[in-house]
């Protein structure tokens, strides 16, 4: 736990703006372009072998940090540092060596692997890219792999093609394919929301364990607070572009301070007929993240708003150690 | 797509890869038994044909007989040899034309779809006024400005293929580079070369061997018919498209062999084609093959 103290990732005001695609007539009629702020100024900082989970509703930009974090986007504005290296904007070769690093694990297991290669294949790839190992060698790798993540008889598996399996045995193959570079940090992007319910918890702790052999630091993303609780040791809670609370997950659960945290924590089912606690309803709807509130941005929902909130955004600042929350009532 | 779970302990009953099946695949059987007997006659044509097809041997049209089986021509020539000698012509084009639009018109497709830009606007648009010419049309254009011969016919329709293999290729191409598995290969370090080659290419082409020998298809049909307009060989060379309009002044008197069996042998050997390009989408699709 003392090397947990070192950053290995961090972003610094990071933002991604994408422009929204317009009809030929619309170009003519308006010039004013505009842009959907999926990621909007987000600070934070992700160390060594923590599991840090990144969670929030669907469209508050959680996956395009992921994305921008292993640099599969290109982000509009602020930095990105591994390792205290900046590489916002590295290119080319440089770039591909450093993938070797910074992994990523997709949503959707049926997407993500090529259809005409073989499960082998698909994993002992990376190897091959970044002349690790190849041939016998290569299969070697691969075969122990499969057997690491169930997928045994690993000689059969590693025979077959994307489609003859099940999504719980994709995502495994998805994961040894993330894992055999031994990368330091990998983004996991709700990695078992595709998969069946049943086969979810299996895949959740195969991921522990494989952490705990490689040493590696997950962002985990997900949208279900449930999961993040299970995995991680830090939460940061986005909504719309921007983190509105980070803290130890403990912290988090115990002392949520943010009115959204709040609400998503009280909709947490609990068990037991005589749980009782305290429900927290947002009114309406996530605004559209082409035209955000003015101010906080929870504003036109929250129920404790005073009047500074729609006129100054708040900053996410240090309330508690550790703690910390973007919100006026702070 | 559902398969049991797997659990550490349970083997899966995994499904086993089907052996090649003869009864389920007649017809791409079908079509390549066509293609094989043309190609060896084809081949074999100097051994099997009974007469020299460009020596007058008989008198002029003579209906099929025991010494001519499919008759002769008007200047006395047996039909039956030059339908085995015109094989080769017809054949050795449309494979050669096919193979030269492929080449061509995927791999710009493939940088076109890959690269996008400008770079893909121009291309598009070049290829798109090509293929709005009637494809009969643009060969007889370039036939004509290139003059006749067996080499020119090849080339003037394996151009006007090109925007087919492009247009597949390219709009393939669009849709699979912004897949997850494009991204995912990104993300463990693959080249664009790598990408392009292991995880794009292989996954575009499903329908290349459709689209080939659906253009061969064309090919001979293209053929006969630039031949049939004098654009094609010159006078003595077997050649099927050469014989249907050698042959069909004589119809109206009666005498329908000189034009049906070139006939023949044009649809035959399209429909082989068509008969390979159906079956063989189907065995060369693993997905496919699944169901």
């Amino acid at each position: 736990m003392i090397r947990m103290s070192r950053v290995i990732i961090s972003a610094i005001n990071l933002t991604k703006y994408f422009p929204v695609q317009r009809g030929f007539l619309e170009r003519l009629i308006s010039r004013k372009l505009e842009y959907i702020r999926a990621v909007d100024g987000v600070d934070l900082e992700i160390k060594e072998e923590e599991t840090f989970a990144l969670v929030g509703e669907t469209g508050c930009g959680k996956t395009t940090t992921g994305r921008l974090l292993v640099r599969l986007l290109e982000p509009t504005g602020g930095d990105i540092f591994f390792r205290g290296i900046r590489i916002t904007h590295i290119k080319g070769e440089e770039l591909r060596k450093l993938r070797r690093h910074l992994q990523i694990i997709f949503q959707d297991p049926y997407a993500s692997l090529n259809p005409r290669m073989k499960i082998g294949d698909a994993i002992g790839h990376p190897l091959e890219i970044h002349d690790i190992a190849k041939g016998r060698e290569k299969r070697q790798i691969v075969l122990e792999m499969l057997e690491k993540v169930g997928l045994t008889p690993a000689e059969r598996y590693y025979e077959l093609y994307p489609h003859q399996l099940s999504g719980g045995e994709r995502q495994r193959v998805v994961i040894s394919r993330a894992m055999i570079l031994k990368p330091d940090f990998i983004v996991a992007d709700e990695p078992i929301s595709m998969i069946d319910v049943s086969l979810r918890a299996k895949i959740l702790e195969l991921m522990v364990d494989l952490k705990k052999e490689f040493h590696v630091t997950y962002l985990f993303i997900t949208h279900d607070l449930a999961t993040a609780k299970y995995i991680s040791d830090r939460i940061a809670v986005m909504y719309l572009g921007k983190i509105v609370e980070l803290a130890t997950t403990d912290e988090l659960f115990s002392n949520p301070l943010h009115p959204y945290v709040k609400a998503l924590i009280s909709a947490i089912p609990r068990p037991g007929p005589k749980a009782e606690r305290e429900r927290l309803l947002l009114r309406g709807e996530i605004p559209s993240p082409i035209n955000p509130p003015s101010g906080c941005r929870l504003h036109p929902r929250c129920p404790f708003k005073i009047r500074i909130c729609s006129k100054e955004e708040p900053k996410l600042l240090e309330k508690e150690r550790g703690h910390y929350v973007a919100c006026h009532l702070y | 797509m559902k398969r049991t779970p797997l659990s550490r302990t349970i083997i899966p009953p995994l499904r086993k890869i089907r052996r090649l099946n003869l009864s389920e695949y007649w017809i791409a059987i079908s079509g390549a038994v066509i293609i094989i007997v043309v190609s060896l006659m084809a081949i074999l044509a100097p051994l099997i044909a009974p007469y020299d097809p460009i020596e007058t041997v008989g008198d002029s049209l003579e209906p099929p007989n025991t010494r001519f089986l499919l008759g002769t021509d008007n200047i006395g020539r047996d039909i039956l040899s030059r339908i085995i000698y015109g094989s080769r012509i017809s054949l050795s084009i449309a494979f050669l034309a096919s193979i030269i639009s492929m080449i061509i018109g995927a791999s710009l497709g493939l940088l076109s779809g890959y690269i996008g830009g400008t770079f893909d606007t121009t291309l598009a648009l070049i290829m798109d006024s090509m293929y709005a010419f009637p494809s009969i049309i643009l060969a007889i254009a370039i036939a004509y400005v290139l003059g006749p011969g067996i080499l020119n016919v090849t080339i003037s329709i394996g151009i006007v293929y090109i925007p087919v293999y492009f247009r597949m290729i390219r709009s393939e191409v669009l849709s699979t580079k912004e897949s997850l598995y494009v991204e995912a290969a990104r993300a463990i370090g693959a080249s664009d070369r790598v990408i392009l080659l292991k995880y794009i290419l292989p996954n575009v082409t499903a329908s290349l061997p459709v689209v080939f020998s659906l253009n061969a298809t064309d090919a001979i049909l293209i053929e006969a018919a630039l031949s049939f307009l004098g654009l094609g060989l010159p006078a003595p060379t077997p050649d099927w498209g050469f014989d249907l309009k050698n042959g069909y002044h004589f119809i109206t008197a009666g005498y329908w062999w000189p034009v049906t069996f070139p006939g023949l042998m044009i649809i035959i050997t399209a429909l082989g084609f068509s008969l390979l390009s159906e079956g063989l989408s189907e065995i060369l699709n693993p997905r496919l093959r699944e169901v």
